[in-house]
């Protein structure tokens, strides 16, 4: 395994196989905010309360994001995330793929305007931003849907051009663009899954990978590796095969 | 100007978008802001008119709630005092001077008046005003408006539009000063005239962002250097207006725009003068509080004729502004109560930064204390002085990080155990470590600690404080539960005084998330209560400081007598005393304190004498004291301590339960 990302999810299913516990729910949920930053006085006051931190973002009156987004774009807010969609995208169609942006915190004020003017040009029909600083200290904070892999990857290499050198926070267990961390992306699983996002999928299915392989001090992440492979997931690169999913098709 | 209102035969009414909100029905974040006030006060205040958000007690309120119909001031206070039942002349003389000040405040208004009103804009997109196309409002005011639009020739501009006779002075003598500048670091006038009633002006249109924002990003960033560039960039301009013989007159933040490219605009002159036409006073001087130069502040408190602007008082705005700018606080310790503030303001020194939980920068701190003097004649001869002195402010260099402290980071991530350290000794020094290195998988670590640590009292405290660290609601919410049920059941006092310091550090982190925090607000008061009914004077204080800090209780009028009654104390105490107290006796007291035997100990006190006073020979001490300490073997506090000094202005005292660590 190489690559930032990959690193990350090898050691986050490392250290959650030392939980003392055997609750999935637990398991899951720990792997799932695996990689979130720390919160601390200092973010509090420089980041600020509430949707203050949409200042750091560009996106106040007069911030670069934010005039840049006002021209085509439509604003939403919803628990947790602000939530951008194309006025001219159509509301019935759902995407194929996402994009996730992983910026550390300290890069948002430079990368975050960068980001929005890629996605303006490059039509993205919507994405959504991590609200509040506790939004933006999960690394999964920025997120772009796409209706084709072709337009995702292109989106993804335009903004590898434009964000040279971008101090990256990673999301672990998504498929990384590069090898520093900063873009990946997921595939959600169908409607009607026991998960509705790619993360909360495959950590519920490393939680219960976890649960089955041996707690005795032997080779448990190799276990829940293999498991994973099994299951269709690569656990080297987090992509998932044609039958990954075969087990979530509505009946 | 407006004729004097004959406050006899003058109905008032209070605006129907005053609002007059309890402050217990405050958010706690809101509420802990406020500081330590009464819970029955309300707080008044009135978006988008230019009027200071106040605190007034609840009988007021209940007075000012009699002018929700337009009322005189007899009638409102007879209604009143029969709803007291008292008399009504008494109560005439005892709510008078309170009525006239709300009525100089303008949360009452003479009914009659346009600020009894709701503000509607008076323009809408598309309309030509003026020769000029209106693309959107951007402000209103409760005096004026100000639209963006377009020129004939296509140039965007900002028209600013007086909503009725009150304001043309004003703009009158706007244009005046901005004819007189050069459209560098202002806009330059387009047109100006009057319509109607109304008075206009059109400036070219300043792309950008407040002063505040670009701060606040540069902050956000962590870059020093960017912070340093932006404030010499808007001390320069202010250099160069004073120098053309014009004073601001209302300094603060928003009237301060910086674009992309770091260009910085001065706006809204409408309070400026002309050095050489100054007087001695000024009764029309306004602005914004926190800006007052000590001198203004002084004659406002004792309601004396306020001093004209002048060059050293815009040099005070100036570095309160440019402290702002640096830190995202003020210099001084901000409150509610506007008498307060203007005390604070005028006698006050300067906080330093590492006071406020900011990395100190001696250098900047230095230009900045002497900007801001109490006494004008010890500020800089010239603005222009100011902004050289800052300028030439080097930057701090960051405390050099031990080949032995990424050694135990590099330990720590293992997830084996240092040597006589207990799991949540290590959940601790792990989630400190995270914090001071902003590690997210040493946030991980510290969670698989925290989770074999069991459900003792320290272990739910930590737990708490790890899920705020870690942004998670729900294990917050069941780690604060535990505590709670840990805390009543505790029957050691010198136990159950630590836990309601952690009580408190728990709370503060919940009222930055906004968060529920009732019931360990109330488990936290009946532990106080046990306290004081059965533990020792030190420690019962210590906790009561630390909750009141916290927002907890009431201010209690009888802490500075049991404190000054106290004999000895530590350096803890005495600290916090002064954080909450602001008495210079408790500083010297905290000073004075003994410091610990104890190597590691010892540096711990000399770090949080460090955040008291901001002096740099306390880091040196404590340094010296973590060579001391690591000569003497290792051990869990001489590693917390390594790695304390790597953000000494961020140091948090360790709350758990080992004996060196509470002496």
């Amino acid at each position: 395994m190489t690559g930032h990302i990959a690193s990350l999810s090898r050691r986050a299913i490392a250290l959650a196989a030392l939980l003392p516990t055997d609750n999935h729910t637990y398991l899951a949920r720990w792997l799932y905010r695996y990689g979130t930053l720390p919160r601390g006085t200092v973010l509090e006051r420089d980041f600020g309360a509430g949707d203050d931190v949409l200042a750091v973002l560009g996106l106040t009156s007069g911030g670069r994001a934010r005039t840049v987004l006002d021209r085509h774009y439509e604003t939403t807010t919803y628990p947790g995330w602000i939530g951008f969609a194309l006025a001219t995208a159509p509301l019935s169609a759902v995407p194929t793929c996402k994009l996730y942006v992983s910026p550390r915190p300290e890069a948002l004020a430079d990368a975050f305007p960068i980001i929005a003017t890629v996605f303006d040009a490059m039509s993205v029909r919507a994405f959504k931003v991590g609200r509040g600083l506790d939004g933006l200290l999960r690394p999964d904070k920025i997120v772009a849907h796409f209706d084709s892999a072709a337009h995702l990857q292109a989106v993804a290499g335009q903004l590898g051009a434009a964000l040279p050198g971008c101090p990256a926070q990673g999301v672990p267990f998504t498929t990384e663009f590069g090898s520093d961390g900063l873009l990946s992306w997921g595939i959600d699983p169908p409607l009607g899954a026991e998960a509705v996002s790619w993360r909360s999928w495959v950590t519920k299915r490393l939680a219960t990978a976890l649960l089955i392989a041996a707690p005795d001090g032997s080779d448990r992440l190799g276990a829940v590796l293999n498991q994973m492979a099994r299951s269709g997931v690569s656990p080297s690169n987090w992509t998932i095969d044609s039958h990954g999913f075969a087990a979530e098709a509505p009946g | 100007m407006t004729d004097a209102l004959d406050l006899t035969t003058t109905p008032f009414i209070l605006p129907a978008d005053i609002g007059l909100l309890p402050v217990n029905e405050l958010s706690p974040r809101l509420r802990a802001k406020l500081g330590p006030v009464d819970d029955t006060a309300f707080v008044v205040t009135r978006p988008g008119f230019r009027v200071t958000n106040r605190l007034v007690p609840a009988s007021l309120a209940a007075l000012l709630s009699e002018f929700r119909a337009p009322s005189l001031l007899t009638d409102a206070v007879l209604r009143f005092s029969r709803t007291q039942d008292q008399n009504a002349e008494d109560m005439l003389d005892l709510t008078f001077e309170a009525l006239t000040t709300c009525i100089s405040g303008r949360f009452l208004v003479a009914a009659c008046a346009g600020e009894a009103m709701d503000l509607p804009p008076s323009l809408g997109p598309g309309q030509v005003f003026a020769g000029f196309e209106v693309e959107r409002l951007v402000r209103s005011l409760d005096d004026t408006e100000v639209y963006r639009g377009l020129a004939p020739d296509g140039q965007s501009v900002a028209i600013k539009l007086a909503r009725d006779a009150r304001a043309a002075p004003v703009l009158a003598l706007e244009a005046e000063i901005l004819l007189r500048l050069d459209p560098g670091d202002s806009p330059r006038l387009i047109g100006q005239g009057i319509d109607g009633d109304r008075s206009w002006l059109a400036l070219d249109w300043r792309d950008g962002v407040p002063v505040s924002v670009a701060a606040q990003m540069a902050r956000a960033s962590g870059d020093r250097g960017r912070l340093r560039r932006l404030v010499a960039a808007v001390l320069d301009a202010y250099a160069r207006l004073h120098a053309r013989g014009v004073l601001h007159g209302d300094i603060h933040p928003g009237n301060v725009l910086v674009d992309d490219a770091g260009r910085v605009t001065i706006l809204d002159f409408g309070q400026a003068r002309l050095s050489g036409r100054v007087k001695r006073f000024d009764l029309s001087r306004t602005g914004i509080a926190h800006f007052y130069d000590p001198q203004l502040a002084d004659a406002i408190d004792r309601g004396q004729l306020t001093p004209a602007a002048t060059q050293k008082s815009e040099q005070f705005a100036l570095a309160t502004l440019t402290y702002l700018l640096l830190t995202g606080t003020y210099p001084m310790r901000v409150s509610a109560d506007k008498a307060t503030l203007l005390t604070n303001i005028a006698n006050h020194p300067m906080l330093a930064f590492a006071t406020q939980g900011v990395d100190a920068w001696p250098q900047a701190e230095a230009v900045l204390r002497r900007a801001l003097s109490k006494l004008p004649q010890d500020r800089f001869a010239e603005t222009v002085d100011f902004a050289r002195a800052f300028r030439a402010a080097r930057l701090p260099t960051k405390p050099v990080v031990q080949a032995a402290t990424d050694q135990l980071i590099e330990t720590l991530r293992t997830a084996g155990a240092l040597p006589d350290a207990s799991p949540v000794d290590m959940a601790w020094i792990c989630l400190r470590g995270a914090v001071i290195r902003s590690d997210p998988d040493l946030l991980a670590v510290a969670s698989l600690w925290a989770d074999r640590a069991g459900h003792g009292l320290d272990a739910c405290a930590v737990a708490a404080q790890l899920a705020q660290t870690r942004s998670d609601r729900t294990a917050e919410a069941e780690a604060v539960a535990a505590f709670c049920l840990a805390v009543g059941a505790e029957a050691d006092m010198n136990h159950l005084c630590r836990a309601l310091g952690q009580a408190a550090m728990i709370l503060r982190g919940a009222v930055a998330q906004n968060l529920d925090t009732t019931a360990l607000i109330a488990t936290a008061r009946l532990g106080l209560d046990r306290l004081e009914d059965n533990g020792s004077p030190e420690p019962a204080l210590q906790a009561t400081l630390a909750l009141q800090q916290a927002g907890v209780l009431a201010p209690d009028p009888t802490l500075f007598h049991r404190l000054d009654a106290l004999k000895g104390g530590s350096v803890w105490l005495w600290s916090l005393a002064h954080d909450l107290l602001h008495s210079p006796r408790y500083r010297d007291r905290a000073l004075a304190a003994r410091l610990p035997d104890d190597p590691a100990h010892r540096g711990f006190a000399c770090l949080r004498l460090h955040q008291l006073t901001g002096q740099m020979h306390w880091i040196k001490a404590a340094r010296q004291a973590g060579q001391d300490a690591a000569s003497a073997g290792k051990s869990l506090e001489s590693s917390l301590l390594a790695l304390e000094l790597c953000a000494p202005s961020r140091f948090v005292q360790p709350p758990l339960q080992r004996p060196r660590w509470t002496g």
